[in-house]
């Protein structure tokens, strides 16, 4: 009934989420800026000299207009029809994963192998992955909703595909920041889809005893971890950079240096394009310029969650979680280990760093977020604060209701 | 069921709403601490890590020669390239190294090493590019392989003017000869440069930069003369060369200035290629006339014989009876030649460079024709620390060495050696020094080699000969020398640069080398000299040929003195000296 229901009100789409598309165009120009007045700088020790900002600004520049499409096209394309498809996307973002283990394909940077090089093709699989994870465990949801409370049914099934999540990232490709999003991804989706506390209790245990061993297995997460209990000064190590990047945060101050005027990005600060970008906008535009961004995303993620929180049916709500929960936690992991408040793990700042991969999947989700927007029972994006409540409250009484009926 | 899961995910969205919106408040907290409350902390450890002092390299002064008014330069300063490499951006070594190689002239393999990251980051590949290979390498557009400008030292004569000039290393200080001795009016003063630069230390372009512009050094106008300093060259390469000599020097002053108009040494080097000397051969960056002590031999008898003149002990025609050999403290001092003379003059010992008369001169000066006494010691000792032995003459040369002479205080039979050169140790810069006394009629010169100072403003100051003593021996002492030394050239063993309308005064010395042990002299080894100067009435060059262990028999008067006479000859030409007869 309530599925006809749902059914009944996908035909009747309203306006999608405009603020999600303003907020998303933001963070890109944001990130288009900070590549243009930086890019350049970091690419002198490349040319021996000759300041070239194109090479980083125009690449980003041709992932950005492959994202918007895929960005539009997946705004476009009816949510409900990812269920039927999921499970091969996943399929098939797995099997990208294990490409790096291909030693041709294969470029390892800094103890992790997250790159895949396919002629002039570079791609990050991980990125795929996470968009499959999301489509697959939002299908997984929906198709044994009615069996979720049991163990053998709902805690084994989950904690193994977060078990190959975990596996994929962390130890074939060595990447822990994309591990950590996965999982922290994974749970949202987990704990809003209503499974009891119990399990989501039982899951929680066995992934941080998962963890520690991790840690204690892997030396040069050991390591990271152990620099940001030490703060160690040495110069090539994961100490030096979180320096850096404090460095960077703290010089730039209340105002910040200025637009282009960064230093940091002359050789001091690793990764000052990619990961460290965050460090990069706080020394150029200081705490503003942080602010501005930190809210953008806390903006995005509450957009996110009201879109989840409004979803026509649990597959959508589920997908919007994975997705909102997905760029949530990526730029929380990313800014709290430039400000030192986790150990530091490389992963992208979403919209905002270098790197077609990441953009291309993140503007995809995006846009099946905003798929779902024009599906809600209220068009959340024109409601205002108040009309939204009362509406939601009216719209949760009356199914409640039609449910006693 | 599914209702109740709606209602659970409401309030489930509103948990991770706070999780959310607690993460971000503590990211915001940190972000204050970090950027507002530690913010001057931070600033100064950017300032600290981002800002350096640099030394703006002063342009180094050039060496010139003038010659009939004109400059010439000697060491000049090219502007060139050096590439270095950061292996950390090259990929494929292997094929940087393929596309180098023909460029830079080297071997891909060797190159190889260079270009492949080991975690260094500054590969010097090659120095002195030249702007067209620097051209070439750039259009390859390697990323990692970097072009830097510098100003390199060009020697215009390569090896002509090697050991007086010197070098200067890849640090910019010279080395050896003028360069090192001039090096700081040369080098001139560094600027100051605080730059703010990137983590390689390269300034950054249109930063905050403060700068103490820098102050050139001086140029120095030489004293010396190429034409001379390659006719001197010539002949002393072919002497050391025909002689099978290990080596040897050959000056030419003007003993009324003591302005240095040649100076070689041979072997030697090219200074544009210094490293090219391998370790066993770094004894020729030294200027062997300034460096190499050596016991002079029979050259010496014009300075003591003059000691003997000028305080009145002998006269030229002073008489002795030469009975070959003289005893002094029982110790048997002989001639060269073993020959006994009989009676002969003061201008005969001279000329036939009799041992036995020298010494007679050193107990004539004590007074005592028996024996050598503490006064002729003194007295001797006075007048040969006035000739400027026991002391550096103070040219402009780096690693000038002083001679060795021993005090009044020594033993009798020692001094009665160094009436004839031995026991003693000198330069070849210091005999001609004190020869060009003899010459001049009395007056000892500093040898000087830089005519002229430009300082950077483009003033030149000229250098003026510097007198360290107004009269060593008389007019008429040095009149009377001379005259003896060229009988040496007349009838004795300097015969061989006789030449017809010119009268050339000259001493020859064929020296043995003491053993190193110290337990008398090598058998086999000598170091044959001629020093001279001509024309003897208006002395207008002071000359002194050094061979050092020449493989064939015979003393001075084969091994140095036919490279005398071919420089003299060019010279009487080169100045266009009329003959006098």
């Amino acid at each position: 009934m309530v599925n006809r229901a749902s059914q009944s009100m996908q035909k009747r789409a309203h306006m999608p989420d405009y603020s999600l598309t303003i907020i998303v165009l933001l963070l890109i120009g944001i990130g288009m800026i900070m590549l243009y007045a930086t890019g350049g700088i970091v690419n002198l020790n490349l040319t021996g000299g000759e300041v070239d900002r194109n090479t980083y600004f125009s690449s980003q520049s041709i992932s950005l207009l492959i994202g918007i499409v895929g960005w539009y096209v997946a705004a476009r394309f009816p949510y409900h029809r990812w269920q039927k498809y999921a499970p091969y996307i996943f399929y098939g973002s797995i099997i990208l994963m294990f490409l790096v283990l291909i030693p041709g394909l294969s470029q390892a940077t800094k103890g992790a192998s997250r790159w895949v090089k396919f002629g002039p093709l570079n791609f990050q699989p991980v990125e795929f992955f996470k968009l499959g994870l999301v489509l697959y465990l939002a299908s997984w949801l929906e198709k044994n909703r009615d069996t979720l409370t049991r163990f053998t049914t709902g805690v084994l099934p989950f904690m193994i595909i977060i078990g190959l999540a975990s596996f994929l990232t962390m130890v074939v490709q060595k990447d822990m920041g994309s591990g950590l999003v996965l999982v922290g991804m994974a749970l949202c989706v987990y704990l809003v889809s209503g499974v009891p506390f119990w399990m989501f209790g039982s899951v929680l245990g066995m992934l941080a005893a998962g963890g520690v061993g991790m840690i204690l297995l892997y030396p040069h997460r050991l390591e990271r971890v152990t620099t940001f209990f030490s703060h160690t000064e040495d110069p090539s190590g994961a100490g030096y950079h979180i320096n850096q990047a404090l460095i960077a945060l703290g010089s730039g101050g209340i105002l910040g240096r200025g637009l282009g005027r960064s230093l940091q990005a002359y050789g001091y600060l690793p990764e000052s394009t990619n990961d460290s970008i965050f460090a990069l906008i706080g020394e150029q535009f200081g705490i503003w310029g942080t602010l501005l961004v930190l809210i953008l995303f806390g903006f995005l993620v509450y957009r996110g969650l009201e879109i989840a929180r409004y979803a026509p049916d649990s597959f959508s709500r589920s997908l919007a979680i994975g997705i909102t929960g997905w760029i949530g936690f990526q730029a929380l992991i990313n800014t709290a280990a430039m400000l030192n408040l986790i150990p530091l793990t490389g992963i992208p700042l979403p919209f905002i760093s270098f790197g077609g991969t990441s953009l291309l999947a993140s503007l995809v989700a995006i846009g099946i977020l905003q798929n779902i927007s024009k599906f809600t029972f209220r068009e959340v994006a024109h409601a205002t604060r108040g009309i939204g409540r009362r509406d939601s409250r009216s719209h949760l009484t009356s199914t409640r209701r039609t449910r006693r009926a | 069921m599914v209702f109740l899961q709606t209602i659970r995910a409401n309030w489930r969205i509103n948990l991770l709403l706070g999780f959310f919106g607690a993460c971000l408040l503590i990211v915001i907290g940190k972000l204050i601490q970090v950027q507002i409350l530690q913010h001057d902390e931070f600033l100064r450890k950017a300032n600290s890590q981002q800002s350096r002092k640099y030394e703006i390299a002063a342009k180094r002064g050039e060496i010139y020669t003038e010659e009939n008014g004109e400059r010439y330069p000697l060491a000049l300063n090219q502007r060139l390239s050096y590439v270095f490499a950061d292996p950390k951006f090259i990929t494929e070594p292997q094929k940087v190294a393929n596309q180098l190689a023909p460029i830079l002239e080297k071997n891909p393999a060797e190159l190889t090493p260079s270009l492949t990251f080991n975690g260094s980051r500054y590969i010097v590949l090659k120095e002195r590019v030249s702007d067209e290979k620097a051209q070439q390498i750039k259009d390859l557009k390697i990323p990692g392989i970097v072009l830097k400008a510098k100003d390199y030292r060009y020697y215009t004569e390569g090896n002509l003017f090697s050991q007086v000039l010197g070098y200067v290393n890849n640090d910019g200080e010279g080395q050896y000869g003028l360069e090192q001795f001039y090096d700081r009016e040369l080098t001139g003063e560094n600027g100051l440069l605080k730059a703010v630069t990137d983590s390689q230390g390269v300034p950054i372009y249109g930063s905050d930069n403060t700068q103490i512009a820098p102050k050139d050094g001086s140029s120095v106008v030489l004293t010396l003369d190429r034409s001379i300093q390659s006719i001197a060259r010539k002949a002393l390469e072919q002497a050391v060369t025909q002689n099978r000599a290990e080596s040897g020097s050959l000056v030419v002053m003007d003993p009324n200035s003591g302005a240095i108009q040649a100076m070689v040494n041979y072997p030697d080097y090219d200074p544009n290629n210094y490293q090219n000397v391998k370790s066993e051969n770094y004894g020729v960056f030294q200027n062997a006339a300034v460096s190499s002590l050596y016991e002079p031999g029979s050259i010496f008898k014009p300075i003591t014989m003059s000691a003997g003149i000028d305080s009145g002990k002998v006269k030229a025609d002073t008489k002795y009876t030469d009975t070959g050999e003289v005893t002094v403290s029982g110790k048997t001092i002989r001639n060269s030649s073993n020959r006994r003379l009989g009676v002969q003059t003061m201008a005969d010992v001279i000329q036939q460079s009799l041992n036995t008369g020298m010494v007679y001169v050193l107990m004539a000066m004590g007074g005592d024709l028996g024996k050598v006494t503490r006064s002729g010691k003194e007295l001797l000792y006075s007048y040969v620390t006035k000739f400027g032995f026991g002391k550096v003459t103070g040219i402009e040369q780096a690693g000038e060495v002083a001679s060795k002479i021993k005090d009044p205080s020594t033993y009798d039979v020692d001094y009665a050696s160094m009436m004839f050169g031995q026991g003693i140790t000198v330069t070849v810069m210091q005999m001609m020094q004190a020869v060009s006394a003899i010459a001049n009629g009395g007056k000892l010169y500093q040898p000087h080699l830089v005519a002229k100072v430009i300082d950077r403003d483009g003033k030149v100051n000229e250098v003026k000969p510097r007198i360290v003593n107004d009269r060593v021996i008389s007019q008429q002492t040095a009149a009377v020398i001379a005259n003896m030394m060229i009988s040496v050239v007349q009838k004795g063993s300097g015969f061989a640069t006789r030449m017809k309308g010119y009268n050339i005064a000259g001493k020859t010395g064929t020296a043995s080398v003491p053993k190193a042990d110290g337990t008398g002299y090598e058998e086999n080894k000598n170091i044959g000299s001629f020093i001279g100067f001509a024309p003897v009435e208006n002395p207008r060059f002071v000359m002194m040929v050094r061979i050092n262990y020449p493989k064939v028999d015979g003393f001075a008067e084969r091994t140095a003195v036919p490279a005398f006479a071919e420089v003299a000859k060019e010279l009487f030409k080169y100045y266009q000296i009329p003959p006098s007869s």
